[in-house]
């Protein structure tokens, strides 16, 4: 699921008029090979040693071809464009066409294709107008930096090259997909007079509550006839079943977009590129809210989104497929901008709401969160985002990840000994992540049977 | 602070490989493909197999001849393009000047399009990188032009054969005028532009 955007690393389509045909060295080495080797045969005057360099020289001088044979250099160059809207491509693929207009007298075009993350693509085709299907295939999501093509046409036996026409497609924003997850936990106090959870309060709803006589307000249809058969017998008093009242949840996704980070240890100081199969922990957290609020949003709950890495107003809490694409998108924009401040206050949430923290707890600012958000009532689950790392080689970044590691760890044990369920996003533990949101909802409903019978 | 070939060589290495993979490859899609390392060891072929044929018309020793060929194809190996296809084909010259069926050796009627298809070679493995790919359409499009030239080139050569052994002064006068109006035509031509 992808979306264009602006263009900040150029156009999409190369200008024809800029281009520059030049001759190329391979005239100049066959004119200067043909020559010496003519003259050579000449001042001999051996005509077979001449002849080898007939063919070389009226390859470089002859620009003409069969069926143009005075063909001249194209007045212009070759129309490069890449259309980015092309047909829905398959889940973790990008794709466009390539548009060449060569120039008529143009008789190669060599295009280069390259795209952020992956090797580069080299094709030579016929001077034709044509399009070339370009396919890249990558796990990442948010913005994505696409294709750039130099493409540059050659004459007649390769005797004249036009300057490299560049082209860079627009950008694309990939929208983070969803992991189908059964029921995750939501917060133990409800809200709203409708919605798919059965609250605490008297109202209409699916869930018995008790037997109570009946009182003005009470509907008529809500009447137990048996009951009131079996306890007044002369009609005296009604008797009418009451049920609890229905509500919503509401829960708030905090992405922690400070750090994205990958596998390799090496690319964590921002320098090296990131691999394109393989996800950052920016990633992971986006395509974990996004499972986690599909879930959310197919209960009937509401869901809204904060972001620690930008300061702006967060995607307020809202119910509905509609909504649920406003989520993805604040998902996929949700990137650090410059070096975020560290917060002097925890993003506020809405009254009763669960926290969905996303975050690879590499610093303590996620467990100041975590204490400031549970210390006002709100229940918190920390979904770790770390991806799987890859020991390192270099001596100094094995020592400085085991540091980290502790820490890191330490942190992690410290949030689990004061209640706060932490849920593992990468790697294999991913696929264990629905049954452990099914385990902390069951052991929250067993809470609740457990605190009502002790009423 | 330079670094040896070794230490370029790991580094490239773990860059490449050092998840136990290379980097996907952007796809393009096309017509039936030729990669571009098969120009490169064709090119190769035809340098070594031009300078080699060449030389067997001779009666230089053997081991000047392997000596030349070994040169011209290592430069061929290592850096293709045009340099080492010319340099190949005035080699192959010269050492037909010591052919011993002077003054016209029929070979040449052969080695003259060889020596075409080394320099056309030179272009291809020089602008196609080993890990590239030329649509085979794209050799269709241009082969009518190198057919032609071969042709014309072949057409001389035909002429030449039946003239040769003749005295023939005008022929001279013509070849003499010819190299001055293609000197010409270089010199006019030598200010980067194409026209």
């Amino acid at each position: 699921m992808t979306s264009s955007s602006g263009t900040p690393h150029g156009g999409p389509t190369g200008s024809p008029g800029d281009a520059v045909w030049r001759r190329s060295p391979q005239a100049a080495a066959g004119l200067g090979a043909g020559v010496l080797v003519l003259g050579l045969g000449l001042l001999v005057g051996r005509a077979d040693v001449a002849l080898l360099g007939v063919a070389p020289l009226l390859g470089a001088l002859w620009a003409g071809r069969p069926g143009a044979w005075r063909s001249a250099t194209p007045g212009r160059g070759t129309g490069v464009a890449i259309d980015p809207t092309a047909d829905a491509a398959a889940p973790g693929e990008l794709t466009a066409v390539l548009r060449l207009d060569p120039a008529p007298g143009t008789e190669l075009v060599h295009a280069r294709v390259s795209a952020p993350g992956h090797r580069t693509a080299g094709i030579v085709v016929a001077a034709t107008p044509r399009d070339l299907p370009l396919t890249l295939s990558t796990v990442r999501t948010g913005p994505q930096r696409t294709f750039h093509v130099d493409a540059r046409g050659y004459g007649a036996g390769g005797t004249t090259a036009e300057d490299p026409v560049s082209v860079t497609a627009p950008d694309r924003l990939v929208l983070p997909t969803a992991m189908p997850l059964q029921r995750v936990p939501v917060p133990r106090r409800l809200r709203g007079l409708t919605g798919p959870h059965t609250s605490r309060r008297l109202g209409d709803g699916d869930e018995l509550r008790d037997v109570h006589p009946f009182a003005p307000g009470d509907r008529l249809r809500r009447i137990d006839w048996r009951t009131t058969a079996r306890r007044s017998p002369d009609l005296s008093t009604l008797y009418v079943r009451r049920t609890y009242a229905t509500a919503e949840a509401t829960a708030v996704l905090v992405v922690d977009s400070r750090d994205d980070v990958g596998p390799d240890l090496r690319t964590w100081r921002g320098t090296g590129p990131q691999r394109v199969d393989e996800p950052t922990s920016l990633d992971l957290a986006r395509h974990a809210a996004a499972s986690v609020a599909g879930a959310l949003v197919a209960a009937g709950d509401r869901v809204g989104v904060d972001d620690l890495g930008r300061r702006r107003r967060p995607l307020p809490p809202a119910a509905g497929r509609r909504h649920l694409r406003r989520v993805l998108h604040a998902l996929a924009l949700s990137s650090p901008v410059g070096h975020p401040d560290r917060r002097l206050r925890a993003p506020q949430v809405p009254a009763d709401a669960v926290v969905y923290l996303f975050s690879t707890v590499l610093d303590d600012e996620p467990l100041a969160l975590v204490r400031a958000w549970r210390a006002v009532g709100h229940p918190v689950v920390l979904v770790d985002t770390l991806p799987d790392v890859r020991g390192a080689r270099e001596e100094h970044m094995r020592l400085a990840w085991r540091v980290t590691r502790a820490e890191r760890d330490d942190r992690l044990r410290r949030m689990t000994a004061e209640g706060v369920p932490v849920v593992r996003w990468a790697g294999d533990a991913r696929q264990e992540a629905a049954l452990r949101f099914e385990a902390l909802v069951r052991a929250d409903e067993r809470h609740r049977r457990g605190a009502v019978g002790a009423r | 602070m330079t670094r040896s070939l070794r230490a370029r060589v790991r580094a490239w290495w773990l860059s490449r490989y050092e998840t136990g993979r290379p980097l996907p490859v952007v796809g393009v899609r096309a017509g039936r493909r030729l990669p571009g390392w098969v120009l490169r060891a064709a090119f190769v072929v035809a340098v070594a197999a031009l300078v080699v044929a060449a030389g067997a018309r001779t009666d230089l020793i053997v081991e000047l001849v392997v000596l030349f060929a070994g040169v011209v194809t290592v430069w061929a190996a290592v850096r293709p393009g045009p340099g080492p296809a010319h340099v190949a084909l005035v080699t192959a010259a010269l050492e037909l000047l010591g052919s011993a069926a002077a003054p016209f050796d029929p070979a040449v009627l052969w080695l003259a399009p060889l020596g075409y298809v080394v320099t056309r070679l030179g272009w291809w493995a020089s602008h196609v990188a080993a890990t590239e790919r030329v649509e085979l359409a794209a050799f269709r499009h241009g082969l009518a032009r190198d057919v032609v030239v071969v042709a014309a080139a072949l057409a001389v050569g035909a002429s030449a054969w039946a003239l040769a052994g003749r005295q023939v002064p005008w022929l001279v006068a013509l070849g003499v005028a010819a190299m001055a109006a293609l000197a010409w035509t270089a010199v006019r031509r030598d200010d980067g532009e194409a026209r």
